[in-house]
């Protein structure tokens, strides 16, 4: 029995040791983005929408520069749950919020004078 | 004579450090801290902290509590890349947003984000803005609320059927607050 005791102690040092190591917590939030649009060329306001899956956020940009805006958004059957947008192109935006199953992530740009007329590179992440 | 040997290989070492610290270097003409004074402030011990720096890829060291309403909270921050991000966290459960832009960028225009919550979080669209320290904050027209030194907000709507808002700089300039 002792020695079971010990055998278990010393995996909960071993295993609080690898994490301390890694810098790994049991509160750590990690961000793991799968990215679904790389400098994809996407017309304005087309979305490009990633797979059905569990998602907690995402986040996009456009690899050029200009005064696009860039939309973030997680959906749930082409209903808005949640949307992030930034005005300036060559910029990040981001977007984290709970959990929610079955829905998708979606990025799309637009040019807020009017239509812009040609696809830019877009890129776009889901996370999870 | 012999010197003259030396010429060529420290000239080429220099042109080619040069070169290495172009690359790395941030392509952003003006320091963050330049266009943002908070980044450069230390962090208070009452400040909140930030949930989220892994989902915003930020570094942690320069995230900066920039001030909060009833149902929002804000941070300033660097993110991984260098960048000068705007950080907001509004409403329960909690809807996180940032936007990032090269420094230069935020000191021409700001940082902009129009950021929907969830809905049962009980908080509607919010249009937030990172104004650097170069503009004049002080009388900042409705529907725009001004929290802390560099943060704005307004509700989406107001905001958008509002005139567009110009807040000068000592130079004669001005930078535009475009929902």
């Amino acid at each position: 029995m002792k020695v079971r005791k010990a055998v278990a102690r010393a995996s909960v040092a071993v295993v609080a040791a690898i994490g301390l190591t890694l810098g790994l917590s049991p509160t750590a939030a990690w961000a793991v983005y799968y990215q679904y649009a790389l400098n994809a060329y996407t017309a304005e306001a087309t979305p490009r929408v990633s797979v059905v899956g569990t998602i907690n956020g995402g986040r996009a940009n456009l690899a050029t520069s200009g005064s696009f805006r860039v939309y973030i958004q997680t959906v749930s059957g082409g209903t808005l749950l949640a949307s992030n947008y930034t005005n300036t192109g060559f910029t990040d935006v981001y977007l984290v919020h709970s959990s929610y199953s079955g829905v998708n992530s979606r990025c799309y740009w637009d040019w807020l004078p009017g239509s812009y007329g040609i696809s830019l590179p877009l890129n776009c992440w889901r996370s999870v | 004579m012999k010197k003259r040997w030396f010429v060529l290989p420290a000239a080429g070492i220099a042109l080619a450090t040069a070169g290495v610290l172009a690359l790395v270097a941030p392509a952003s003409a003006v320091l963050p801290g330049e266009a943002v004074g908070l980044l450069d402030q230390q962090v208070r011990s009452s400040d909140p902290a930030l949930a989220y720096v892994e989902q915003f890829n930020l570094d942690a060291d320069t995230v900066r509590f920039a001030g909060e309403t009833d149902d929002s909270r804000f941070w300033v921050g660097l993110g991984t890349d260098g960048k000068v991000c705007l950080i907001a966290v509004v409403g329960k459960p909690e809807t996180g947003g940032a936007a990032c832009a090269p420094a230069d960028v935020v000191e021409r225009s700001g940082a902009m984000m129009g950021l929907t919550p969830v809905k049962e979080s009980g908080v509607a669209e919010v249009i937030v803005y990172l104004v650097p320290d170069s503009v004049n904050v002080d009388d900042v027209p409705g529907p725009w609320e001004r929290v802390g030194t560099n943060v704005l907000v307004a509700d989406a709507a107001d905001a958008r059927a509002s005139d567009v808002v110009s807040l000068a700089r000592a130079d004669g300039t001005s930078l535009d607050l475009v929902p």
